[in-house]
C-alpha cells in the first residue's frame, strides 16, 4: 500500500524525491501554533483548577480525625475492614468513601447504606457514620444501638468530629459501658 | 526545605547515579551521557525505592516501617559497585564511539532561527509545567481522584500498615483496585520512610519527578537525532500539553506508565538497525529495567511489556540481526527486567486478592466478545478523540499535528530515502509498538464487564497519555534525523529522472506553501471520512438514510419484499444493494450503518484522485493537488451528511475521468466504464434523473469526432476513428439506459406501492416544455446563484474563461489537443449542468405545487457536485496564466477575470430570490460556501438566516474576485491566495461538522426511546406495534423526519412492527403508535411530539373481581 501511494499519489503530487526539509520545516510551522493552542489550553486549565476550591477531599478536612482512630482491645473486633455510612448519595458518596479510607489508611473501608442499617450483623466491627443532618445521625445511631442490642453486643461511640462518629460494636459478651452521648 | 524534599532529593540523585553508572558503561559519553542521565534518573531512584520496599517486606519480613535512608543509600551503593566491577570485568565498552565523532557532522544544521524558537517554547513549557504543578498541588492538594482512592492510600497502607500491608490490601474494595502494582505508591512510601512521617510534599514531588523525568528522556530520545532543538520542541510538546500537565500533576500512574514505556521503548529501538548515526544503542540492562518497572506501574504494563517483546524479537530476526547478537541483548534485558517482573509475580500471588484478570471477566464475558457492535464502538471512540473537537479538545490540537508527523516521518522513511538500507527497522518498530498499543484497548474495552461508554469515556484520556510521548518522540527522532541527512546526497534513483522526464522541468521545482499545506489537507480528507463519520452522532437521522438501511434489511432478509415510504420519494437500490450483504452476515443494523457509511466515505475519498487524474489529463499541471483539495472540501461535507451521496459523488467524478480517458484513449473499455459507473449514478439516488444530463458526454461524441479530425464546421467524415469514437459514446450512453429500464422493469418486484416512476415521468413529460422555457433558466441561475458565494464564485467565470480561451491553455503540446479536450470537457460539463438544472427546475416545480417540499435548496448540493469538473477546470486555468504568464495572461486578462468574477458574482447575488437565501444559509450553502458563509457569521456580518444585507450581498464577490486575482498572479499573491482558500475551507469544514453535530442530537430520541421500550417489555409488545402509517405519509419537509423514526423502530425490530392505515381496527389489540387521538388510556407518550402508543386492552379474565368462581368446563 505505501508502494501504491508513493508512487501513485505522492508522485503525482509533485513532492520533491529525496528533500523532507520543505515538508519537515512546514511541519515545525505548523507545530508552533499547535504548540501556542496547548499552552492556552494549559493556562485555561489552569485558571480554571485556581477558581475551583476543594476538588477532591475539599470540605472533608474533619476526616483528618480517622488518622488517628482509637485503639481497640485484642479480641474485641472480629471484622478487620470498618464500616463506613453516609447519608449523601453517589456520587459525592464515592468521595467522601475514599477520602475516609485514605484517612483511615492503613485499614480498609466498606460500604454500607442506611437503609436497613439496624438489620444487619455490626458485631465485631467498627462504624464510621457521616451525617451532615443531625437528626439523621442521631436516627442512624439509633439502628446502631437497635442491631447491637440484637445481637446482645457492647458499643462505644466516639465523636470525632462534628457528623462525624465512630462506633465500635464488641463482639458478644464483651459488654462495654456505653460512652459518653451513646444513645439510650 | 522540608525532610521530603530531602527524601526526593536523595532518591533522584541515587537514580542519577545509577543510570550515569550504568550509561557510560554502554558507551554513552559527553552530552548524550548528560541528557540520558538526566531521563533515566528518576524512574531509576523512584523505582528502586518502590521495589526495595517491596522485596523487604516480600522476603524478609520487613519491620514496622519501610526501609529508610540508609537502606536505600546503601542499595544504592551496592548496585553502583556492581555496575563498576561489572564494567571493569566487561573491559572496554563495546559500542564506546570516539569522542567528537559521535554524529555525522551536518552541513547545513538548523537555522538560528529555528533554534531559537524551539528553545523559547521550552523555557514557556517548563514555566507553564511549573505554575501548574504548583496551582493543582494547592487546588488537589492529596492527588486527583485516582490518586486518593487508589495510588495514595497504598502509600498509605504500605506505610502506616507495613507489616501487614497484604492483609490490608485483601481487605479493600475493588473499587479502590488493590491489585494494581506498587511502583507509585511504593515510591511515595518508601520517601516517607527516608523522610520520617508523611510530608505532604512527597506525593506530588513524586509525580513531578516522573513528569521531569518524562520530559527530559523526550528530550533526550529527540535530541538523539543530532538536533538538539528538536528535542526541545518534543519536550515542549510534551510539558505544554493541558492533559499532560493535568494528569502528570495530579499523583496518577498514568504519567509513570508513558514514562516507563518510553524508557523500554527507547533502548529496544535502539539495539536495531539504522540508529548507527544517532549514537547507538543504549545500554539493553537499562531497557529491561524499565520494561520491568512499566509492568510494576500498573496491570495493562505487562501487556505493553509483551507487546514490546514481542515486537521486539520479530524486528530482531527480520532486520539482519543475527541470532547471537539478539542473545547477548536478550541477558541484560532479562536480567533488569527480573526484579519488576519478578516484584508483579508475587504482588498478585501473595498481596493482591486477585490477579485483576478475575474482575476483568466476570460476568458472561462470551456473550460481550461476541458482540461486533461492543468491538467497533472502542474503534469509533478511539478515533473521535484525536479530532480537536469536542472531549478530545482536552489535548489541544497535539493528535492531528502528532499523526502528520507520524505520516511524514513514514514518509521519509518510504519514499525520501529510497534505499533500503537508509529505511530504518527501528523506527517501524516505534510505530508498531504505538499501533500495536492503541490496538490492544479495543479487546479490553469490547471485553470490560462495566458499562462500556462510562470505562471508555472514564480512561481513555489516560491511555492516550500513555503513548502520547513516545509518539511525540518518535516523530522528532525521526525528523530531526531525516533533517540531518546531508543536504548534497547524490541525486535520484533513475525512476525519478524518467518521472521527471515525463512530466517536464516542473517536477523538479521546489514545493510552494499552498501546495504544501494544501497536500496536507487532501491527506486529512482521507483521515476525515473515517474520523468524522465515526464522530458525528447522525444515525437514524434522515428519511434517506432510514429508507436505504430498512431496503437493506429487506433486501438482506427477506429478499426484497418492500417496505413503505412516503409515496413522494423513492429512493434507488443501489446503497440498499450494497449494504445489504453486510446485514445478511448477521452484522446489526447500526453497525451494518456504520460499516456501509465507513465504506461509501471510502468511495468518496477515491473521488479526489479521480478529479486531479482529470487535471492531470487535462493540464498535466500541478494545480490539480490544489484542485483536489478543494473540490473535495465543500461537497464531501455535505455528502457525509448523507450515507448514499458519497457514492453519488464518487461514481460521477470517476465516470467523467474515464470519459476524459475514452476520449484520450479511444479504448471500448473506459467506454465501459463511464456507462457501468453512470448507471450506478442512475441506480443510487433518487435523483438519478440527473444522470439524464450524461446526454452530454453522449452528444459530445459528434464534437468529440470533428475535434479528432481537425475538421471545422458540420462536416464529419465517415471515417474509422470518427465512427470509432461515436461507437464509444453511444457505448457509454447506452449503459445506463438500459441499466435503468431493467431497473424499471424488475424494481416492482421488490416495492410494493412505488409509484413515483410513472408519476414523475408523466409529470415532467408534460410539464417539461413549459417549466423548462419558463423556469429552467431561472432556476439554475438561482441555484448557480446560491452557491456562489462557493466554489461557483470563482470557479465558474474562470470556467467560461478558459472555454473562450481555450486554445491558450496548452500551448506547450503543440498540437492543441489538450486545449481541446480541455474545452470539449468543459462544454459536457455545462450542458450536463443545465440539463440537470432544468429537469430538477420541473421537480421542484411538482414539489412545491403538491407541498412536498416547501425547500429551496434541495437542488443545492447537487449543483456542489457537479461543481468538481468545474473546479478543476478553473485551476487549470489559473495554472496556464500563471505558467505562460508572458504568452497568455498578461496584467489586463486577469484583471479582467477578477473583474468579470466581481460582476457575474454581484449579477448572480441580486438575481437570487430572497428565500434562497434563508434556506441555504440555514441549510446548505454555509457547508458548502469554502468557509465564506461562516466568515461573514464570525465577523458578524451575516445572521443566522435571511441576511440579505449589503455586506453578505458585496463581500463574497469582492473576495472572490481577489481570490481569482491572486491565484493567477506570481509566487506571493498565488499563495496568499491559496492559503486564505485553504484556511477557509478547512474553518468551513471543522465549523460545519460542529454545526452539524450540534444539530442532529436528540433528533431520534423518541424512535429510540420507543425501540428501548419495545425490547425492554416484550410482554407488552409481544403482539407487535402497529404505525399508524398515514400519519407519517402526511408529513412534509422538515417533518418528514418522523417517517424516519418509523424506519428506525422497523430496522430494529423487523418482526414486530406492522404498518397500516387503519388504528381503529387495531385499537386495543396490539399497541398502536399513532398521531390520532383516542378517548383510551396512553401508553407512551413525548413532550412536545403528537405521538402517542395505545396499549393492548387487558385480557377480560383480569378485570374480574379475584373472587369470581371460576366456570366449570
Amino acid at each position: 500500500m505505501l508502494r501504491m501511494v508513493e508512487s501513485g499519489l505522492f508522485m503525482s503530487l509533485r513532492l520533491p524525491p529525496l528533500q523532507p526539509r520543505p515538508w519537515i520545516y512546514v511541519w515545525l510551522a505548523v507545530l508552533v501554533p499547535v504548540w501556542a493552542f496547548g499552552i492556552w489550553m494549559s493556562i485555561q486549565m489552569i485558571v480554571w483548577t485556581r477558581s475551583s476550591a476543594g476538588l477532591m477531599c475539599g470540605g472533608l478536612e474533619a476526616y483528618a480525625a480517622l488518622s488517628h482512630l482509637p485503639p481497640v482491645r485484642p479480641g474485641e473486633l472480629s471484622e478487620p475492614r470498618i464500616r463506613f455510612v453516609t447519608d449523601v448519595p453517589d456520587p459525592s458518596a464515592s468521595e467522601r468513601f475514599f477520602c475516609a479510607q485514605y484517612e483511615a489508611a492503613p485499614h480498609a473501608l466498606a460500604r454500607i447504606w442506611p437503609p436497613g442499617l439496624e438489620t444487619r450483623n455490626l458485631s465485631g466491627s467498627r462504624v464510621i457514620l457521616h451525617m451532615d443532618d443531625p437528626a439523621v445521625l442521631q436516627e442512624a445511631l439509633g439502628k446502631v444501638v437497635i442491631a447491637a442490642e440484637r445481637q446482645k453486643s457492647g458499643m462505644r461511640t466516639d465523636r470525632l468530629a462534628p457528623g462525624l462518629v465512630l462506633v465500635t460494636i464488641t463482639k458478644p459478651g464483651r459488654s462495654e459501658p456505653a460512652g459518653p452521648g451513646t444513645p439510650r | 526545605m522540608t525532610s521530603g524534599w530531602l527524601a526526593a532529593l536523595a532518591v533522584n540523585a541515587s537514580g542519577a547515579l545509577l543510570a550515569c553508572l550504568a550509561l557510560r558503561a554502554g558507551g554513552l559519553r559527553g552530552a548524550r551521557l548528560a541528557r540520558y542521565t538526566a531521563g533515566f534518573g528518576p524512574g531509576l531512584g523512584l523505582g528502586l525505592a518502590s521495589l526495595l520496599l517491596f522485596f523487604v517486606r516480600t522476603l524478609g519480613g520487613g519491620g514496622a516501617r519501610p526501609p529508610g535512608l540508609a537502606a536505600f543509600l546503601a542499595a544504592t551503593i551496592v548496585l553502583a559497585a556492581a555496575i563498576l566491577v561489572w564494567t571493569r570485568l566487561r573491559g572496554r565498552p563495546a559500542q564506546a564511539p570516539p569522542r567528537g565523532v559521535l554524529l555525522r557532522p551536518l552541513r547545513q544544521p538548523l537555522p538560528t532561527a529555528v533554534r531559537v524558537v524551539a528553545w523559547l517554547l521550552l523555557a514557556v513549557s517548563a514555566a507553564t509545567l511549573l505554575v501548574s504543578f504548583s496551582v493543582i498541588r494547592q487546588a488537589w492538594p492529596l492527588g486527583t481522584w485516582d490518586a486518593v482512592a487508589i495510588w495514595n492510600v497504598k502509600a498509605r497502607i504500605l506505610f502506616r500498615g507495613y507489616e501487614q500491608a497484604p492483609a490490608f490490601l485483601k481487605q479493600a474494595e475493588s473499587t479502590s483496585h488493590p491489585n494494581y502494582p506498587l511502583l507509585l505508591p511504593g515510591a511515595v512510601a518508601a520517601q516517607w520512610s527516608m523522610a520520617g512521617g508523611e510530608d505532604p510534599w512527597t506525593a506530588p514531588l513524586t509525580g513531578l519527578a516522573f513528569l521531569a523525568g518524562l520530559g527530559l528522556l523526550v528530550f533526550a530520545v529527540a535530541a538523539d537525532s543530532g538536533l538538539p532543538a528538536f528535542g526541545a520542541v518534543a519536550a515542549a510538546l510534551v510539558w505544554g500539553n493541558p492533559m499532560v500537565l493535568k494528569w502528570g500533576s495530579g499523583q496518577g500512574a498514568d504519567l509513570a506508565v508513558a514514562y516507563c514505556f518510553l524508557g523500554g521503548l527507547a533502548v529496544l529501538a535502539s539495539r536495531l538497525p539504522g540508529r548507527e548515526d544517532s549514537g547507538g544503542g543504549l545500554p539493553p540492562l537499562l531497557g529491561g529495567i524499565f520494561l520491568g518497572l512499566l509492568a510494576w506501574s500498573k496491570n495493562e504494563g505487562t501487556l505493553m511489556v509483551l507487546i514490546l517483546l514481542g515486537l521486539y524479537g520479530l524486528w530482531a530476526l527480520r532486520h539482519g540481526r543475527d541470532r547471537p547478537s539478539i542473545l547477548r541483548d536478550a541477558v541484560p534485558i532479562g536480567v533488569g527486567a527480573v526484579p519488576g517482573l519478578a516484584a508483579v509475580f508475587l504482588f498478585k500471588r501473595l498481596w493482591a486478592p486477585e490477579s485483576g484478570l478475575d474482575t476483568f471477566l466476570q460476568g458472561h464475558p462470551l456473550d460481550r466478545v461476541l458482540s461486533l457492535e461492543r468491538w467497533f464502538i472502542p474503534v469509533r471512540e478511539i478515533l473521535k478523540r484525536l479530532v480537536p473537537m469536542g472531549e478530545g479538545l482536552g489535548w489541544g490540537a497535539s493528535w492531528p499535528l502528532v499523526l502528520g508527523g507520524a505520516l511524514l516521518a513514514a514518509c521519509a522513511s518510504w519514499m525520501f530515502l529510497r534505499e533500503r538500507r537508509d529505511r530504518q527497522p527501528w523506527a517501524s518498530f516505534w510505530a508498531a509498538a504505538a499501533g500495536a498499543t492503541v490496538a490492544s484497548w479495543i479487546p479490553i474495552f469490547a471485553v470490560t464487564p462495566y458499562g462500556q461508554m462510562w470505562h471508555i469515556q472514564g480512561s481513555l484520556d489516560r491511555l492516550y497519555l500513555q503513548v502520547f510521548p513516545m509518539l511525540v518522540a518518535g516523530v522528532c527522532l525521526r525528523l530531526g534525523m531525516a533533517l540531518a541527512v546531508d543536504p548534497d546526497r547524490p541525486e535520484p534513483s533513475s525512476g525519478a529522472d524518467q518521472e521527471s522526464a515525463r512530466w517536464g522541468s516542473w517536477e523538479r521545482r521546489p514545493m510552494s506553501v499552498p501546495v504544501w499545506l494544501a497536500t496536507l489537507l487532501v491527506l486529512g480528507m482521507a483521515v476525515k471520512t473515517f474520523v468524522v463519520s465515526a464522530w458525528l452522532p447522525r444515525i437514524w437521522l434522515f428519511l434517506d438514510e432510514m429508507f436505504y438501511l430498512v431496503t437493506a434489511w429487506d433486501l438482506g432478509h427477506w429478499g426484497g419484499r418492500g417496505v413503505p415510504h412516503p409515496d413522494f420519494l423513492f429512493y434507488p437500490p443501489l446503497p440498499s444493494a450494497l449494504l445489504a450483504p453486510i446485514l445478511v452476515v448477521g452484522v446489526p443494523a447500526p453497525m451494518a450503518y456504520h460499516v456501509g457509511l465507513l465504506l461509501f466515505h471510502a468511495l468518496l475519498t477515491s473521488s479526489v484522485v479521480a478529479a486531479w487524474l482529470i487535471g492531470r489529463r487535462l493540464f498535466g499541471e500541478s494545480s490539480r493537488l490544489l484542485a483536489a483539495a478543494l473540490v473535495f472540501g465543500p461537497p464531501a461535507y455535505t455528502a457525509l451528511m448523507l450515507m448514499s451521496e458519497p457514492v453519488f459523488v464518487a461514481l460521477y467524478t470517476w465516470s467523467l475521468y474515464f470519459w476524459v480517458r475514452t476520449l484520450q484513449e479511444r479504448r471500448t473499455r473506459d467506454a465501459w466504464a463511464v456507462g457501468l459507473l453512470l448507471s450506478g449514478l442512475v441506480l443510487t439516488r433518487f435523483a438519478g434523473y440527473l444522470a439524464v444530463g450524461s446526454l452530454a458526454l453522449a452528444a459530445a461524441g459528434g464534437l468529440a469526432v470533428q475535434w479528432a479530425r481537425g475538421i471545422p464546421g458540420t462536416r464529419f467524415p465517415p471515417t474509422r476513428e470518427a465512427r470509432r469514437l461515436l461507437r464509444l459514446h453511444l457505448l457509454l450512453l447506452a449503459v445506463p439506459v438500459v441499466t435503468a429500464l431493467l431497473w424499471r422493469a424488475v424494481g416492482s418486484t421488490f416495492r410494493p406501492g412505488a409509484v413515483p416512476q410513472t408519476f414523475y415521468l408523466l409529470a415532467i413529460l408534460v410539464n417539461f416544455p413549459l417549466e423548462f422555457a419558463l423556469g429552467a433558466a431561472r432556476r439554475l441561475m438561482a441555484e448557480i446563484g446560491y452557491v456562489s458565494l462557493s466554489t461557483y464564485g470563482f470557479a465558474l467565470p474562470a470556467a467560461l474563461w478558459g472555454l473562450v480561451r481555450a486554445k491558450h491553455l496548452d500551448p506547450l503540446s503543440g498540437d492543441g489537443r489538450r486545449a481541446g479536450e480541455a474545452r470539449l470537457f468543459l462544454a459536457s460539463v455545462l450542458t450536463f449542468l443545465v440539463l440537470s438544472g432544468g429537469l430538477a427546475a420541473s421537480f421542484m416545480w411538482f414539489a412545491r405545487i403538491l407541498s412536498y417540499l416547501p425547500r429551496f435548496d434541495l437542488y443545492g448540493r447537487y449543483v456542489e457536485y457537479f461543481a468538481i469538473p468545474l473546479l478543476v477546470v478553473a485551476f487549470g486555468v489559473f495554472s496556464s496564466m500563471r505558467r505562460q504568464a508572458s504568452a497568455f495572461a498578461s496584467s489586463l486578462e486577469r484583471l479582467a477575470l477578477a473583474a468579470a468574477a466581481l460582476l457575474i458574482n454581484a449579477f448572480l447575488l441580486l438575481f437570487i430570490p430572497a428565500p434562497f437565501f434563508a434556506a441555504s444559509l440555514e441549510g446548505q450553502i454555509a457547508p458548502n460556501s469554502l468557509g465564506i458563509a461562516w466568515l461573514l457569521r464570525l465577523v458578524g456580518l451575516a445572521g443566522q438566516a435571511g441576511d440579505t444585507g449589503l455586506w453578505s450581498r458585496w463581500l463574497a464577490p469582492i473576495l472572490a474576485a481577489l481570490l481569482v486575482w491572486g491565484l493567477t498572479s506570481g509566487t506571493r499573491g498565488r499563495r496568499a491566495a491559496g492559503t486564505v482558500l485553504v484556511l477557509l475551507t478547512v474553518v468551513n469544514f471543522f465549523l460545519g461538522v460542529r454545526e452539524a453535530s450540534t444539530n442532529s442530537v436528540g433528533s431520534a430520541l423518541y424512535a429510540s426511546q420507543i425501540s428501548e421500550a419495545v425490547t425492554a417489555s416484550p410482554e407488552t409488545f409481544a403482539k407487535g406495534l402497529y404505525v399508524d402509517y398515514p400519519d407519517y405519509r402526511r408529513e412534509t419537509g422538515a417533518e418528514a423526519a418522523g417517517f424516519a423514526q418509523v424506519f428506525r423502530v422497523i430496522s430494529d425490530h423487523p418482526d414486530k412492527v406492522v404498518v397500516g392505515t387503519d388504528p381503529e381496527a387495531h385499537l386495543g389489540k396490539m399497541p398502536v403508535l399513532t398521531r390520532r387521538t383516542f378517548d383510551r388510556p396512553v401508553l407512551m407518550e413525548w413532550p412536545g411530539l403528537p405521538y402517542r402508543i395505545y396499549p393492548v386492552d387487558p385480557p377480560e379474565s383480569s378485570l374480574k373481581p379475584s373472587g369470581a368462581p371460576t366456570p366449570s368446563p
